[in-house]
């Protein structure tokens, strides 16, 4: 769930048509705590040049919230540590299916996985187990081997 | 030396208390020396240069942006080699020439300082593939320190592959308890504070099955099942303290800082002979928290391993 960041100079909240009733909350308190915010709803498929330019403009102490489907945030968290965000300026939900990428510890293949605590590596056939050890560089969570 | 005194010289890793638990445990490195040669170099080396042809992806990582600190590392690791060990090692430069000799391997290589062309390698492969340690570059932005670079062939269990491009933290994340009391900032702004020509140190400890100093993250499969084969009769020859050396040396002109990790093991039976050794080690292990022993992969055999250690005690 998001939690409501406060001492924030702007808020920005950006969400796909599938997200923005997650959003509902914390505006509300921005209006309250008398926060300036921006809310704009973006299609799937949206320019990234635009979202970019909306990005790039902001200035230092601004937080960005993403809601929306699990392809449109991370597309979105992608445009904006490209303008300059970082993990700790921002906060996202996905709604729906999550798609994540699990990385072998021993081939290091790529496996697409969901929720699944478990897969067997579609490179290699180790039985791997899902961790919350994340890569940016590589995209992906790291999967380890348990010992049978 | 007889093998007592040998064992001696062993790098113990624990403080005066009888209580073990994640801290930042460095001290001032005195005399400030990067590298230290044992008995074990060339099988070391050779080890070394094996896993790093076989399995490069695994064994090194650079971003390109890092190659002048690379340069640096190069510089003081040479330099440390001929100044502290100049029967083995011989460096002579005449202006931008540098001629570096290995009496140990027989090998002299001859390049243009700051010229990548001249070397096979990049610097920091190069001159990793003449010292025992693995050697881990942190580079400093954004106040956080990011792991660029690094060779890396006796990993404790992790991969420099998937933590290449990492901040600190992340890298640490997977440890239990890490986070808490800030102990995670807490490093970080130590680390971020070093200064170039004060060094520091510490030591690492684990408990590992078997002696193979290749634990990578990547081979678990091959070593992680010994584990389970430790019983009554073999823990004292099978069942090995490993500690690893680590050494921090800021960067000057990059300000980049070099680490570097010596990991020793010694199997326990020689490791208990000094019956101080014994009397502490026994009184940490079974005080351990599990979370701790989960981590560094000694609880499946932890019961055996003290058992081992009370019978000892009981010998003396």
């Amino acid at each position: 769930m998001f939690s409501y960041a406060k001492g924030k100079r702007k808020l920005l909240f950006c969400t796909d048509s599938e997200g923005n009733q997650n959003l509902h909350i914390l505006v509300q308190q921005a209006l309250n705590e008398n926060v300036p915010f921006e809310f704009h709803i973006l299609q799937e498929e949206s320019d990234e040049e635009i979202v970019n330019q909306w990005f790039v403009k902001q200035k230092m102490g601004t937080y960005l919230y993403i809601s929306g489907t699990f392809d449109f945030v991370k597309r979105i968290q992608g445009v904006a540590m490209k303008a300059g965000f970082s993990q700790h300026d921002m906060q996202s939900q996905a709604i729906g299916p999550v798609s994540k990428k699990l990385v072998c510890c021993t081939c290091h293949g790529k496996n697409e996985v969901s929720n699944q605590s478990y897969i067997v590596c579609g490179h290699c056939g180790q039985e791997l187990e899902m961790s919350d050890h994340y890569s940016s560089r590589l995209d992906a969570f790291l999967g380890y081997i348990t010992i049978k | 030396m007889n093998s007592t005194e040998k064992n001696l010289s062993f790098p113990y890793p624990f403080s005066d208390r009888d209580v073990y638990r994640y801290s930042n445990n460095a001290i001032p490195l005195n005399p400030p020396i990067a590298i230290e040669l044992t008995e074990y170099y060339l099988d070391e080396i050779h080890l070394k240069r094996k896993l790093l042809s076989n399995h490069p992806e695994r064994c090194y990582y650079a971003s390109p942006f890092t190659m002048e600190s690379q340069w640096e590392v190069l510089d003081l690791i040479l330099h440390h080699l001929a100044i502290c060990y100049p029967e083995k090692f011989k460096l002579a430069e005449k202006s931008n020439q540098w001629v570096f000799t290995n009496l140990l391997t027989g090998e002299e290589e001859t390049f243009i300082f700051g010229d990548q062309t001249t070397l096979q390698l990049d610097p920091l492969d190069f001159v990793g593939r003449h010292v025992q340690e693995d050697l881990i570059l942190m580079m400093q932005r954004d106040g956080d320190l990011f792991l660029d670079a690094g060779q890396l062939c006796f990993p404790a269990n992790w991969s420099l592959f998937f933590d290449a491009g990492m901040s600190f933290k992340e890298i640490h994340k997977p440890i239990p308890g890490f986070q808490s009391d800030s102990l995670d900032d807490r490093i970080l702004q130590f680390l971020m504070r070093l200064e170039a020509g004060s060094p520091w140190w510490r030591k690492n400890w684990s408990l590992m099955a078997g002696n193979r100093l290749d634990t990578s993250l990547e081979t678990f499969a091959e070593w992680g099942q010994d584990r389970k084969k430790v019983t009554k009769e073999n823990v004292g020859e099978f069942v090995h303290i490993r500690v690893e050396v680590q050494k921090l040396f800021r960067l000057p002109k990059n300000n980049g800082i070099l680490f570097t990790i010596h990991s020793h093991m010694l199997p326990l039976e020689k490791f208990i002979q000094h019956t101080p050794w014994l009397e502490q080690f026994s009184a940490i292990l079974h005080e351990l928290p599990s979370f701790i022993a989960d981590y560094k992969g000694i609880s499946l055999y932890r019961d055996v391993v003290l058992e081992y250690l009370e019978d000892e005690l009981e010998k003396r």
